[in-house]
């Protein structure tokens, strides 16, 4: 399917031809040229690709930097389709979030030989591990802090029932309870007994909130998601765990010990304080935060995170796809039930 | 018996000889890996210098089941497993 450089998509039999030809229908455009199209870093199971285009007429027309998403070929199931996930940031854009906006998908596999979409592209660093220490931000942490909380906000103003969202699950009994009956589930076919773990989720289940209103739940709403250049805010990235739940775990992942880059005594995702973050988050949305939740939410995070860094340590242990990354990954599992098990004390 | 250099001994003289003569000359794009490799490196010194305690034996479907809700020898005990395991993948900042 590879087609010229390793790094590029299976290009279909027209190669950049093929993708300017769908663009020129999908921008209403005369003509479109792709001036380069280069692999950028992270993801492993989607793909982006930095897509510089000239177009000539239409409502795009100029020099235009965007970025192509799609599949990797060994993507697992396990998150949203391309189609999903754009309509998510077609919903997340229409609401007012800060999102590369979102112009075309293609779910024709003819194109390139897997659906994509097409976005603008954001300028800045997304790196937890800059954006947490890089002293350039240290004098707009508290604006940048209210600003993650207004966008949070505008994010979770997307309610259900939505057609163009319709592919999202009601969590069944409640987004708590169903979160722990997933994790259960796939301890139950792991291949060794996480006690640690099981005592965190126990509690959890011993606590979990009723239903409430459901909110549109961006799911990995942290530092490492979102971009900022010298500027402030340019995009919140990620859109692929989103889906319907309750508002405090949004605020809850992004303020959890483990998000926070080893800035410890910087709450709110280790670049802002976390009265900033909910302040701006009040301010927004008009409704309180209620302080409890967002710290029941903070345990479950680090229920979370251990079971996803089990899932990522797996791959590379079964020797599905070895990986230095993932074994690291892997390996945090133990910091994470450490964490977890000094917030659930009986 | 173990010939010396053992094999922690071998894992911290290689750690030592890519942090000081490889890490410095590392092209910007592989410094993550050389630093991810200096960990994992760590790690298995770690490890093999003080391996983690045994897991208190316990059953996920008691746990589940509410039977250790208040068990708190239980939870003492879980609680230094973990930080055991802990200490070995990423001591720091482990109880601030």
């Amino acid at each position: 399917m590879e087609i010229g450089r390793s790094d590029r998509p299976g290009v279909g039999p027209g190669g950049d031809a093929a993708i300017a030809r769908f663009l020129i229908g999908a921008l209403g455009a005369r003509s479109v040229s792709v001036r380069r199209m280069d692999r950028l870093g992270g993801g492993a199971i989607q793909e982006n690709y930095a897509l510089d285009l000239n177009v000539s007429g239409g409502p795009h027309a100029g020099a235009q930097s965007l970025v192509l998403r799609t599949d990797a070929p060994s993507g697992v199931a396990v998150s949203h389709s391309r189609a999903q996930e754009f309509a998510l940031l077609k919903a997340a854009h229409a609401a007012g979030v800060t999102v590369p906006e979102p112009l075309a998908l293609c779910a024709d596999k003819a194109v390139i030989g897997r659906p994509f979409y097409v976005m603008k592209r954001v300028g800045g660093t997304a790196a937890g591990h800059i954006l947490v220490r890089d002293e350039r931000w240290k004098g707009d942490r508290k604006a940048l802090a209210t600003r993650l909380g207004r966008e949070l906000a505008k994010i979770h103003s997307i309610r259900p029932p939505r057609d163009d969202l319709d592919f999202l699950p009601l969590p069944k009994p409640a987004p708590a309870l169903a979160a722990i009956i997933d994790y259960r589930a796939w301890l139950d076919t792991y291949r060794a007994k996480r006690p640690a773990l099981e005592w965190g989720l126990r509690w959890l289940e011993r606590r979990a909130p009723a239903a409430g209103d459901l909110v549109l739940s961006h799911r990995d709403f942290r530092t490492g998601n979102y971009m900022v250049d010298e500027q402030g805010l340019t995009g919140i990235l990620d859109w692929e765990f989103a889906g319907w739940g309750d508002r405090h775990e949004d605020i809850g992942w992004f303020c959890a010990r483990c998000w926070r880059f080893g800035v410890n005594e910087r709450e709110a995702g280790g670049t802002g304080e976390r009265t900033d973050f909910i302040g701006g988050y009040e301010a927004q949305s008009g409704q309180r935060v209620d302080a409890e939740q967002v710290r029941y939410w903070e345990t479950m995070a680090h229920a979370r995170w251990a079971t996803i860094a089990l899932q990522q340590g797996e791959r590379h242990v079964s020797g599905a796809e070895p990986s230095l990354d993932l074994a690291l990954t892997g390996r945090r599992v133990a910091e994470l039930e450490y964490q977890l098990l000094r917030m659930t004390a009986p | 018996m173990t010939d010396r250099p053992n094999a922690k001994e071998m894992i911290e003289v290689a750690r030592a000889a890519l942090a000081n003569e490889l890490l410095p000359f590392l092209p910007p794009d592989k410094r993550l890996t050389g630093l991810m490799i200096g960990s994992a490196l760590a790690m298995a010194a770690r490890e093999l210098a003080s391996p983690p305690p045994e897991l208190p034996p316990v059953s996920s479907a008691d746990i589940r089941a509410g039977k250790h809700d208040s068990d708190r020898p239980l939870y003492e005990a879980l609680l230094a497993e973990a930080k055991a395991r802990a200490l070995i993948s990423n001591p720091k900042d482990l109880d601030d």
